[in-house]
C-alpha cells in the first residue's frame, strides 16, 4: 500500500514535472538547434474561432487612429469580430511586439509605420495583397509612393493605406501678420522657401520674440526625408547623410541663438505648450502631416477642450489662426498601412476589409470629411482640392488639400530603410544632448552607433 | 518479510516530497534560465528584422565585446560607466533612506517618546512603496517638466529666472532618481529597523539610563551594534536591489538613460540588448553582472558581518 502510494506520487511527479517542462519549452523558439524560424503557417491553428461560424480576426495597433477609422467606415459580417490587441509605440514597444506575434501566428491583421515597414515587406509571414485578391484596378487611384513603401525587394505589395502623409510647414496667421504683414500664404512661403530663407525668417521673428519652431526635431523630418542614400548600406554599415549633419548644424545655431526652444524635443510639454503659448514664448510655426494637424496640433490649440465642452471655433485658444504652405522642402511624416498575416485562413474576409478601408472611395470621402484624413485615392483628393466649399476650420478656411496634392508627387521613399526606427530615436537623443552642450560632437557621434549598434548589433560603424 | 519491510519504512520521504514543489519550480523557473543564459553567452544569436542570425558558437567574444571599449581597452569598457551610474544613484537613495529610517526607527521604539498615532504613520511612510515605479516616474517627469508645477513655484518664488531643465543635468535627473528610491524605500527600511530594535532586551536601556548614559550615547553605543546583523541584511538586499534598479530611470528618462547615459544603469543597457533579442550578449552581460553582485554581496557579508561577530557586544 505504502509502496504502491509512493510510485504513484512518483508518477504523478514525473507527469507534473513533464507538463511543466513541456509548458516551459512550449513557446521557447530560441533553442540554438532551432531553424530560422521559417513558419509558413501551414500548420497554425486558428486559435481565435470560437464557434462554428464565429469568426474572430486579431488585429494589432498601436494607437486610435486606425481603430476610429476602422468603426466609422467598415461593415462587417454579423458573425465576424475584430479584436483589437493594442501596444505602445513609444520605445519600439509595438515593434517588437509585431515581431514577436506575427511568426506565433497570433495575428491577422496589423498595422505597419514607414520607419519600420522594410522589415515586414520583406517577410512571407506578411501577405502579398494581390494574392488576397486585391486588383490592379483597386490599387490604381491610390499615390505611387504608398505602393512603393509597402512593397518588398520580390515586387509583392505587403500593405494597403486608406491615407498618404505628405507634410507642411504650418504657421500661426497672427505673428506673421503681426511681423511680416500678412497672413496670406502665398506671401508666407516666400519667407520660408528654402532654409536660407527660413533661417534669415527665423532671426527676424527672434526680435520680436517669436521662436521660429518649437524644438530641436521639428525639422528632423523635413531634412531626413531629402537625403541621398540609406542610412544603412549594403555593407550593414550606418552612413550619416550630409543633409543629416547639415540638420544637426542648422539645430545648433537655431539653438544657439534662440530660433528654438533649448531642450525642446517632440510631444514634450513645452513643445505641445507651443501651439497655444499664453503668455509664454510663441511659437511660430510646425512641421505637421496631416495627421499631426488634425490629431495633434487641433487638441494643442484649444483652450478648452472638447471633452470639457469646448467648441473647435476661432477664439477658443489659437483654433483658426493657423495657416500651411509647402515650406523649405517636401517631406512626409509617419503613415499607417494595413498588412496581414500570410497564414490567416481568413484572407477573403481580410481583403474585403482592405478594400472597405482603401479602395472604396464613399468610405475615403468619408474619412476625409470627418478625420480631415489625406486620403490615399487621387480621384477623391481631386474632387476635395478643387471643391471651393471645402476649408479647414483649423486653418482659417484654408484649403489645405491641394497644396498637399503637390506634396504627395514631391515624396521620394527610396532611401526608406528597415531599421529607421531605432536609428532616429538614437540620432535625435545623441544629437539633443549635443544641442544642449551636454556632450561634444565626437561624444554625440560615439553615443548615436553605440545606441544603434546595441539594438541591431548586425549593424556597423564605418 | 512484509513486517520487516513496514520496520524499514523511511518518513524521510515525505520531507522530500513536502519539499519537492519548491525544487521543481525552482529548477524550471530559475535554475533553468540561468544555466541558459551562460550557454547562450557563448553564442552569436540575434534578430535581423523577422529574421533569426545564428546561433552560432563564438566562445568568449561576447564576454571580450562586453569588457573591452571602442579602442579595445578593458577600462574604456561602457561596463564602467554604467556601473558607476548605478552605484551612484543607489548611493543617492540609499544614505538619506539608513540615516531617516534609523532616526524614525530609534522614534517609534523609544518608550520615553511613546508616540501616539504609530499606525497612522507606520502606513504613510510605507505607501510610496505601494505605488508603482512606473507611475511614480511618470509623476515625477511631470513635477519636474521645464513646464511643470517645480519650475511654476520656483519661477513664482523668484528663486530661478529661467525653468530648470532638471532631466537635461546629470546632477539633475541623478538626483530626482535617489530622491525616488529614497521616498520609495525609506519606509521598507524603518519597519525592518523596528524589529531589530524592539528586539532588544528593554532592561539594556534601562541599565543604561541608571548609568547615566545620553540617549546619543544609548542609540550609538547599545542599539547600533544589538541591530549590526539586521544593518548587513538591509545593506545587502539593497545594494542586490539597487545593481539592479531599472524601472524608475527607464521612464524618468524616456528610455535613453540621459544625459548623455550618466543615469544609463547595468540593467538599462541589458534591456538594450533585448531589442533584436540579441540573447549572446545579454547572456555574457547578465554572466558578469551575476559574478559581480555575488562577489560584492560576499564582500560586503563578510567585513560587515564580522564586525558584528567581534565588535557586538551581545556576542
Amino acid at each position: 500500500m505504502n509502496s504502491k502510494f509512493w510510485k504513484r506520487s512518483l508518477a504523478f511527479m514525473a507527469i507534473l514535472f513533464a507538463a511543466l517542462i513541456l509548458v516551459a519549452c512550449g513557446d521557447s523558439d530560441d533553442t540554438p538547434a532551432d531553424d530560422n524560424g521559417d513558419d509558413n503557417g501551414d500548420e497554425v491553428i486558428d486559435a481565435p474561432e470560437t464557434g462554428d461560424d464565429e469568426i474572430v480576426l486579431n488585429f494589432a495597433h498601436w494607437n486610435d487612429q486606425v481603430v476610429q477609422r476602422f468603426e466609422e467606415v467598415v461593415v462587417l459580417p454579423d458573425n465576424v469580430t475584430i479584436n483589437w490587441i493594442w501596444a505602445p509605440n513609444d520605445d519600439n514597444v509595438y515593434q517588437q511586439e509585431l515581431i514577436r506575434m506575427l511568426p506565433a501566428g497570433e495575428l491577422d491583421l496589423f498595422v505597419a509605420e514607414v520607419d519600420y515597414i522594410a522589415q515586414f515587406t520583406e517577410s512571407d509571414l506578411v501577405a502579398d495583397v494581390r494574392d488576397l485578391g486585391l486588383t490592379d484596378a483597386d490599387l490604381s487611384y491610390m499615390f505611387q509612393y504608398t505602393l512603393d513603401v509597402a512593397t518588398g525587394p520580390d515586387g509583392a505589395l505587403r500593405g494597403v493605406s486608406w491615407e498618404a502623409n505628405p507634410g507642411l510647414f504650418i504657421y500661426r496667421r497672427s505673428i506673421a501678420y503681426d511681423v511680416f504683414g500678412t497672413d496670406d500664404p502665398d506671401v508666407i512661403q516666400g519667407y520660408v522657401q528654402d532654409w536660407a530663407t527660413f533661417e534669415a525668417s527665423a532671426a527676424v521673428l527672434y526680435e520680436q520674440g517669436v521662436r521660429m519652431v518649437a524644438g530641436y526635431a521639428d525639422t528632423y523630418r523635413t531634412f531626413s526625408n531629402n537625403v541621398t542614400e540609406p542610412w544603412v548600406n549594403e555593407d550593414n554599415e550606418i552612413i550619416i547623410d550630409p543633409h543629416m549633419m547639415s540638420w544637426v548644424d542648422q539645430t545648433y545655431r537655431f539653438i544657439d541663438q534662440g530660433f528654438a526652444g533649448v531642450g525642446v524635443g517632440l510631444w514634450s510639454g513645452e513643445w505641445s505648450q507651443g501651439v497655444n503659448p499664453g503668455d509664454t514664448t510663441p511659437v511660430f510655426g510646425y512641421f505637421h502631416a496631416p495627421w499631426g494637424i488634425s490629431f495633434v496640433m487641433r487638441d494643442q490649440s484649444l483652450d478648452v477642450q472638447l471633452a470639457d465642452g469646448g467648441e473647435e471655433e476661432v477664439g477658443n485658444g489659437t483654433f483658426g489662426d493657423w495657416a500651411a504652405v509647402p515650406g523649405p522642402e517636401g517631406f512626409f511624416w509617419g503613415g499607417t498601412w494595413i498588412m496581414a498575416y500570410s497564414g490567416s485562413p481568413h484572407q477573403e474576409l481580410i481583403a474585403d476589409i482592405m478594400r472597405q478601408m482603401t479602395v472604396d472611395q464613399d468610405n475615403l470621402r468619408t474619412l476625409s470629411e470627418n478625420f480631415g484624413d489625406f486620403v490615399n485615392n487621387s480621384a477623391v483628393v481631386e474632387d476635395v482640392a478643387n471643391d471651393p466649399d471645402f476649408g479647414s476650420a483649423f486653418l482659417g478656411g484654408q484649403n489645405h488639400i491641394a497644396l498637399l496634392a503637390d506634396a504627395v508627387e514631391t515624396i521620394d521613399m527610396s532611401h526608406v530603410g528597415a531599421f529607421d526606427q531605432a536609428i532616429t530615436s538614437a540620432f535625435q537623443g545623441a544629437w539633443g544632448d549635443y544641442f544642449e552642450g551636454i556632450v561634444t560632437r565626437e561624444e554625440a557621434l560615439d553615443n548615436f552607433f553605440e545606441t544603434v549598434t546595441t539594438f541591431h548589433p548586425h549593424l556597423r560603424r564605418p | 518479510m512484509a513486517k520487516i519491510k513496514a520496520k524499514g519504512v523511511s518518513y524521510a520521504k515525505w520531507g522530500y516530497i513536502f519539499i519537492a514543489p519548491f525544487f521543481i519550480v525552482f529548477s524550471i523557473f530559475t535554475l533553468y534560465p540561468v544555466l541558459m543564459t551562460f550557454y547562450y553567452s557563448f553564442f552569436e544569436r540575434f534578430m535581423i528584422g523577422l529574421n533569426q542570425h545564428g546561433p552560432y558558437y563564438v566562445g568568449l567574444d561576447n564576454y571580450v565585446a562586453v569588457l573591452t571599449g571602442a579602442d579595445g581597452s578593458f577600462f574604456s569598457s561602457n561596463l564602467w560607466q554604467y556601473f558607476l551610474n548605478t552605484l551612484i544613484m543607489w548611493l543617492l537613495g540609499f544614505v538619506p533612506q539608513i540615516a531617516a529610517s534609523l532616526l524614525l526607527a530609534a522614534w517609534f521604539t523609544d518608550l520615553r517618546l511613546n508616540l501616539k498615532m504609530q499606525g497612522f504613520f507606520k502606513t504613510v511612510i510605507y505607501l510610496p512603496n505601494i505605488i508603482m515605479a512606473a507611475a511614480f516616474s511618470m509623476l515625477m517627469f511631470q513635477l519636474f517638466d521645464t513646464i511643470g508645477p517645480v519650475n511654476a513655484t520656483l519661477l513664482r518664488m523668484d528663486v530661478v529666472e529661467e525653468p530648470v531643465r532638471f532631466l537635461s543635468s546629470t546632477m539633475g535627473a541623478r538626483g530626482i532618481i535617489g530622491l525616488m528610491n529614497f521616498i520609495m524605500w525609506f519606509g521598507n527600511t524603518t519597519i525592518l529597523l523596528m524589529a531589530a530594535m524592539m528586539g532588544i532586551d528593554p532592561a539594556l536601556f534601562e541599565a543604561a539610563e541608571i548609568d547615566g548614559a545620553s540617549p546619543r550615547d544609548i542609540f550609538w553605543k547599545i542599539t547600533m551594534p544589538l541591530i549590526n546583523p539586521i544593518l548587513v541584511y538591509v545593506m545587502i538586499t539593497s545594494m542586490i536591489g539597487g545593481l539592479q534598479m531599472f524601472d524608475i530611470p527607464q521612464i524618468l528618462t524616456n528610455t535613453s538613460g540621459g544625459p548623455n547615459n550618466t543615469t544609463m544603469t547595468l540593467i538599462m543597457h541589458l534591456n538594450q540588448h533585448l531589442f533584436s533579442r540579441n540573447f549572446g550578449m545579454a547572456g555574457a552581460f547578465s554572466a558578469l553582472l551575476f559574478i559581480g553582485m555575488s562577489a560584492l554581496s560576499l564582500l560586503v557579508f563578510k567585513t560587515v558581518a564580522n564586525n558584528a561577530a567581534s565588535g557586538g557586544p551581545g556576542h
